[in-house]
């Protein structure tokens, strides 16, 4: 690390950070401990809490006890489900994202400095509209008397309208659309930097150029790579509004779980806020396990 | 006896199309001998780069003829001609070891294992780096990355080494050691060395022969001292070395010299080829500043007299730029050890005697 520089703000430094500590502390972290103290607390009928800990929520989350509570306690599955299936969306929806995004960034990042801000403009552009708006027209497109299918009909490549509404692929389509740029900035970043000599060294001792973009391209922007998979899967995994409008009751996500639990009067709030606990728990995990990686990364290579 | 290793034909390049196009290259053509240590030098953007780069197989063409040891080779990619090449700024695999990166080549061509390990470690005792197979590049200070990637180069035993601007990179005591063992290792490995500089010193002391080129199209084509003592054109007189380009009127000619008014002083000059000139031809004289001689004004003389302007010390030699009667200047360089003139200052009255054997007579 460098210095801390020592120049006319020397004095008043520490006073010139507290908008970042204010943020940082009052709009991150307070939220995220309401949330902890409400997962321990008792769930008032209308919505809210009553002040008295209690274990329930998760236990409800985890454990099942039969509907009256009376019955052996026996692994609850409905959620984990949910859970899992919300993984595993996610998962699919980072890696399409990465395999559209992928070629996209490379073609921009490759394209001359000065048409290269104009492309990523143009990926930009759809979301000066609102996610909401964004989802809903996604369903008008894949419905099954919406463009999409009207079109393969007249062509003749299908003779029945493809069902895609409240699948797994709609859901797919949406958390894809919604997250793309997220994949595909991070990784223009990453290539744009990429000293593509590095390449041409490659080529010029023989390699294939498969084999230059496996074994020499993709290490030199894992970073890029990463970071575009963590922007992507993390919000997918917690995701709402795609699969609310697009994939219906049958791929319901651990987002919409949470949402349900705090909107109208039908909500848990201990409940939503264990449900958020446990998925936020999940995804530290994850990177944690991404940071250690990266630790034994570099100290293998000795920095 | 003396194969060619590349032959270049009527190359010509273009950067785009249209109107706009930028030529590159205009009809360059010559021969590079194999076993050569053969110089493009030239200023940025004359066009040496881009030539290295065809040779390479990074870039098209838009007209002419590539030929490897008689081979034409313009359809080959880069990763299908026996031609290595080491980058301007190394382009080392970072996520790779020393080792890895030696042996990058050969892994590539599908050699053994084992052949693939005694030829890394041949090539990492060649350039002195054995003890750093293991590291990272980002570990290696830059004269060594310079010679990681030399050894890449050299690993899969190319018949032709490319070097673009190798040195530029180094600082001045390291760029002179590394000249020294580049030349050294092209003697050791007896391959062709085609290297790609703009610094004229590097080009004489390190080359056989030497291509000088200049916006986009070749000046000159000589060993070292062909491209010094007997340039042909103004450009490669003024690029190469340091000199008085002076104009002059040539009054007699015969077939074997010329006879040059040049500030009042008649200069009786050797020509090789009287057919190039006429009388009374404006004309260019290169005056390299060794071959002309500084002494303190002494009356009897006949020589050029002349005013000291400015005195420079450049350690083993002085250099003093003098102003002629009728207004011409002179930039004459001596010896520091061989010479009284270290005395001499700004103002004072001094006497020049030009070496005419030395003046080389340039046409417009």
């Amino acid at each position: 690390m460098s210095n801390p520089p020592h120049g006319v703000f020397a004095p008043i430094r520490h006073w010139l950070l507290l908008p970042s500590w204010l943020t940082i502390g009052f709009l991150m972290v307070s939220p995220v401990l309401i949330m902890l103290v409400y997962s321990f607390l008792t769930k008032e009928f209308r919505g809210g809490v009553i002040w008295e800990f209690t274990f329930a929520a998760y236990d409800q989350f985890f454990i099942d006890r039969g509907l009256f509570g009376d019955e052996p306690p026996q692994i609850e599955w409905t959620y984990i489900n949910i859970f899992w299936r919300s993984t595993w969306q996610a998962g699919l929806a980072t890696l399409l994202c990465l395999f559209i995004g992928f070629p996209t960034a490379y073609y921009i990042a490759t394209r001359p400095a000065s048409t290269r801000n104009i492309w990523v403009f143009l990926i930009t552009i759809p979301y000066w509209v609102n996610l909401l708006i964004r989802t809903v027209s996604m369903k008008f497109l894949i419905r099954d008397n919406g463009p999409i299918n009207a079109w393969l009909l007249q062509t003749g490549l299908i003779t029945e309208p493809i069902s895609l509404i409240n699948t797994p692929i709609a859901v797919q389509l949406g958390l894809f659309y919604s997250y793309l740029p997220f994949m595909v900035l991070p990784l223009y970043a990453a290539i744009e930097r990429f000293d593509f000599s590095l390449s041409e060294a490659a080529a010029d001792l023989y390699a294939h150029r498969w084999y230059t973009l496996w074994h020499i391209i993709i290490p030199n922007i894992k970073a890029g790579i990463i970071a575009g998979c963590i922007l992507v899967f993390i919000p997918s995994l917690g995701a709402f509004l795609a699969p609310d409008l697009l994939g219906g009751a049958k791929n319901f996500m651990i987002g919409s779980l949470i949402e349900e639990q705090f909107k109208g009067t039908a909500g848990n709030w201990p409940f939503g806020a264990a449900a958020s606990m446990i998925l936020l728990t999940a995804v530290l995990l994850v990177m944690m396990l991404h940071a250690r990686n990266q630790k034994i990364d570099a100290a293998h290579q000795g920095h | 006896m003396n194969q060619i290793a590349i032959r270049i034909s009527g190359m010509t390049k273009y950067y785009g199309t249209g109107p706009d196009a930028v030529r590159a290259l205009h009809d360059v053509s010559f021969e590079i001998r194999n076993n050569e240590f053969f110089t493009l030098l030239g200023p940025s953007g004359c066009g040496k780069t881009t030539l290295l780069r065809i040779i390479g197989g990074f870039e098209e063409y838009s007209e002419g003829k590539l030929e490897l040891f008689d081979e034409e080779i313009q359809d080959l990619p880069p990763n299908r001609r026996p031609v290595n090449t080491v980058f301007q700024h190394y382009a080392l695999f970072p996520h790779l070891s020393i080792r890895d990166n030696v042996g990058f080549g050969l892994k590539m061509l599908g050699k053994p294992d084992s052949e693939i390990h005694r030829q890394t470690n041949k090539m990492l005792d060649l350039v002195r780096l054995s003890e750093y197979a293991d590291r990272r590049p980002s570990q290696l200070s830059g004269g060594q990355k310079q010679r990681v990637a030399l050894a890449r180069a050299l690993a899969p035993e190319p018949k032709v080494l490319l070097l673009d601007e190798p040195l530029s990179a180094l600082d001045l005591k390291l760029r002179q050691s590394m000249r020294h063992e580049l030349k050294q290792i092209r003697e050791q490995l007896g391959i062709t060395f085609i290297f790609v500089t703009h610094d004229q010193e590097e080009a004489l002391i390190m080359s056989d022969r030497i291509a000088v080129m200049s916006h986009g199209s070749l000046q000159q084509v000589g060993t070292p001292e062909e491209i010094y003592n007997h340039p042909e054109n103004r450009f490669v007189a003024d690029f190469v070395g340091e000199t008085n380009l002076v104009q002059g009127v040539i009054r007699e000619l015969c077939s074997d010299a010329a006879c040059v008014e040049y500030a009042d002083q008649e200069l009786s000059l050797a020509i090789q080829n009287e057919n190039l000139f006429a009388t009374e031809q404006q004309v260019h004289l290169s005056i390299r500043p060794e071959h002309i001689n500084i002494k303190p004004m002494s009356s009897e003389s006949s020589n050029l007299p002349a005013l000291i302007k400015e005195k420079t010390f450049l350690g083993t030699d002085i250099q003093f730029l003098c102003r002629l009667k009728g207004g011409n200047e002179l930039t004459t360089r001596v010896q520091t050890t061989t010479t009284d003139c270290a005395t001499l200052l700004p103002g004072d009255s001094v006497e020049l005697t030009i070496d005419t054997k030395k003046i080389v007579l340039l046409g417009d």
